[in-house]
């Protein structure tokens, strides 16, 4: 049996969970992965700063081979940001909920991107946006829908 | 399949310090080790380990020596701007030597994600003359461990082990138990009259010889292959790679994304260089590429070993951006682009739409907002607008775009060095500085300004602990009134900056009084009080939009919706009351909520 390596990577905002999150991934996989590490980047992410886990697997599947990434965005804002994550032929779920940042945002003299053209952008790069009907309080309807369409085992 | 529990790095850690006997443990907490000392408080509360927060890292170091001099194992945990706090002991124990296992975990910031700097302790264990011990990743965290403890007692030396960022926010399945035990007692022997443990010149001449023959005897061990991996790759053409442990991981990972086995020499000892060992596999290989993040230590060391032996070896330095901090994405094109694989790297944020950032910022109910809200107004108020020599905590975000009170901020306690320095040259200057910072390194500073005489505003943002790094309590503001008098403060005001018409009154009174002022804005962390059961109603006939709660405050919950009117995240919002406070319009009304 050879390996495949999955990468996982949720992007969002202190106080979603993203740590929770990221630790029951790893336990769902633990079964199928040879090899397993989570990494973490909190920076002062106490409340409203932003988070991310990278959850890196090496599955044994038949055949497998190469690097597949996968990014959760928790958070329309997060989520847009984290594509530069991915490359050609990766996937992406975004939530559709925003939770703006102080600044222009907050002030509504700027918008985030759309789901419409995150989706865009991301088949010009050649990544597959699905964007997820989530609030930032119900991120976890993003990582199920990644699980729902088989992107996460 | 993957065996045992999903472990953090960091917590791993202080496990195994309980397991492997260390007695007691100090800390001054800075990320990226926080979880590490969160963890030894909590096996501390458990009476597992004899676990110390200390006001600085100095103070945690000489703690852990003094442990370790008495005969115990003992540890101590800082990042790697503390190293520099702690350096003078640090250096002096490096002379004395101790009878117990004395260990220095270091936390580098090599992405300076939570730091000041991106310093590298390598070159302090090199300035010290202590080994530095460097771990793959968490697997390997345990065996480290077991040689630092080994080397650190047969040498009766310091030993550092250096940890990054990278590493102490890993986690993985680790099949190791918990401490369930506190180890067996010491045999405790403090060692009395004798001269080496008294660094007057006389003895530090001797111990400096008796230090040096310890790092020889840690060089010695560093040959051992219990601290080297080597690997001699699938024979393929193309160079050998000596890697820094701490870069193993990714580099381990992006060779096998390219698909490539090359030969790899690794040492655990990352300080001194395990010269013999590296010697015989530069002999082997006729072209060879240093894999190394920040400080070219290991390069450098490779260098001159080939030189020095002759052995005709070309060393290739120009593989990865110079100083730089190496994560597997560098390393995987730096390889793909030298050795011509195919890769598949990541788009690169030119690939993302543009959104705006989200730098840190102060929690929604943070008392830092309110104290900051006022303290601008009567800056900005003044004839002319004092110089703000600012510090390390979460008050230093007040210096960001939007508030802008902060001018300096150099390093833990330097906002009243500083303002010294400005105050004597004619520059109005208030300095702001955390409760925890005042008493890590910012006391010294004030006693000198009260005794040169200075005129200069102290404001002492006192939430009862260092909030940003775990929290542990500093004294509380009634102590800091009592200290700040007791050294010849002019005067001293205690303020809940919640109360915005007193705190400007106090900030006025205080700039206009001769001498050295403190005021202390004395109200707890947001994160350690419960919520309010209130929430700000709009009253949206009254909401004008002016946006002044979204401007004047920069609360992460209060954003404008699509009409320009208030609106506020109730998952986020504390009650804390200030955006009611400060609506020009009195449109919004704190009411219960839930």
């Amino acid at each position: 049996m050879s390996a495949a390596r999955l990468t996982i990577i949720l992007r969002g905002v202190g106080g979603q969970l993203l740590p929770f999150f990221v630790r029951r991934l790893a336990t769902r996989l633990a079964d199928r992965a040879r090899s397993l590490q989570i990494d973490e980047t909190y920076g002062m992410a106490q409340r409203g700063g932003a988070v991310v886990a990278r959850l890196g697997v090496e599955l044994d599947v038949p055949g497998g081979s190469g690097l597949r990434r996968v990014l959760l965005g928790l958070e329309r804002i997060e989520g847009a940001r984290g594509v530069c994550d991915l490359a050609a032929g990766d996937i992406a779920f975004i939530a559709e909920g925003t939770l703006p940042p102080p600044g222009p945002l907050a002030q509504g003299v700027a918008a985030p991107p759309t789901g419409e053209e995150l989706v865009a952008n991301g088949a010009s790069l050649g990544v597959e946006v699905v964007m997820v009907p989530a609030s930032p309080n119900s991120p976890w309807a993003v990582v199920q829908a990644a699980i729902d369409r088989g992107a996460i085992p | 399949m993957i065996r045992g529990d999903l472990w953090s790095a960091s917590r791993l850690l202080a496990h195994q310090l309980v397991r492997a006997g260390y007695a007691f443990a100090a800390s001054y907490p800075g990320s990226p080790t926080t979880l590490i000392t969160d963890e030894l408080a909590e096996l501390g509360r458990r009476q597992l380990i004899r676990f110390r927060y200390a006001a600085n890292e100095k103070i945690a170091f000489e703690m852990a020596a003094g442990a370790a001099l008495s005969g115990a194992r003992s540890a101590v945990v800082m990042k790697h701007v503390g190293l520099n706090v702690a350096l003078d002991s640090a250096i002096a124990i490096a002379y004395t030597g101790h009878t117990g296992a004395l260990l220095l975990i270091v936390g580098d910031d090599p992405p300076c994600e939570s730091s000041s700097n991106q310093q590298d302790s390598r070159v302090l264990a090199r300035l010290m003359d202590v080994p530095c011990l460097e771990t793959a990743s968490i697997h390997d965290l345990g065996h480290v461990l077991r040689l630092a403890t080994a080397l650190s007692e047969d040498t009766g030396g310091l030993v550092m082990l250096r940890l990054t960022t990278a590493l102490c926010y890993s986690s993985a399945f680790v099949d190791e138990p918990r401490a369930e035990a506190p180890p067996p007692a010491p045999a405790l022997a403090l060692p009395r009259k004798q001269q080496r443990y008294v660094l007057v010149p006389t003895n530090a001449r001797a111990d400096r010889v008796h230090g040096l023959r310890r790092f020889e005897e840690a060089r010695a061990c560093g040959e051992q292959p219990s601290y080297l991996e080597e690997r001699a790759g699938d024979g393929s053409p193309g160079p050998a790679f000596v890697v820094q442990r701490a870069l193993a991981g990714p580099f381990e990972r992006a060779c096998a994304r390219l698909g490539i086995d090359p030969p790899v020499w690794q040492s655990r000892m990352a300080w001194p260089i395990s010269e013999g060992p590296l010697k015989a596999f530069l002999a082997r290989h006729a072209r060879v590429v240093v894999v190394e993040e920040l400080e070219t230590l290991l390069a450098e060391q490779t260098i001159v070993i080939a030189h020095r032996h002759d052995l005709g070896t070309r060393v290739e330095g120009d593989w990865f951006p110079p100083r730089a901090h190496l994560d597997e994405e560098l390393i995987a094109e730096a390889l793909a682009r030298k050795l011509g694989r195919a890769h598949r790297p990541p788009l690169g944020t030119g690939a993302s739409l543009p959104v705006v950032a989200r730098p840190p910022t102060f929690c929604a109910g943070c008392p830092h907002t309110a104290s900051f809200y006022s303290l601008k107004r009567v800056l900005d108020e003044l004839p002319r607008r004092p110089f703000v020599s600012s510090d390390v905590g979460c008050y230093t975000l007040g210096a960001k775009p939007g508030l802008e009170v902060g001018d300096v901020m150099l390093s833990m306690g330097a906002s009243l060095g500083v303002a010294a320095g400005t105050t004597l040259m004619g520059q109005e200057t208030v300095a702001l500085i955390g409760d925890s910072t005042f008493f890590h390194a910012g006391l010294p500073a004030f006693k000198d300004a009260i005794a040169q005489g200075l005129d200069l505003l102290v404001c002492v943002f006192d939430n009862g602990g260092a909030a940003m790094t775990g929290g542990p309590m500093t004294p509380t503001a009634e102590g800091l009134q009592r200290i700040a008098l007791a050294l010849g403060a002019a005067a001293v005001e205690v303020v809940d900056p919640f109360e915005l018409d007193e705190m400007r009154a106090s900030l006025l009174r205080l700039i206009g009084t001769r001498g050295v002022t403190m005021l202390i804005a004395k109200s707890p962390c947001a994160l350690t009080v419960a919520a309010a059961p209130r929430r700000p109603r709009v009253d949206l006939e009254a909401c004008t939009g002016c946006g002044s709660c979204v401007t004047e405050i920069h609360c992460p919950a209060i954003a404008l919706d699509a009409n320009k009117k208030f609106q506020v995240d109730t998952q986020l919002c504390v009650g804390c009351g200030l955006c009611a406070a400060i609506c020009p319009e009195r449109a919004l009304t704190p009411e219960p909520f839930g």
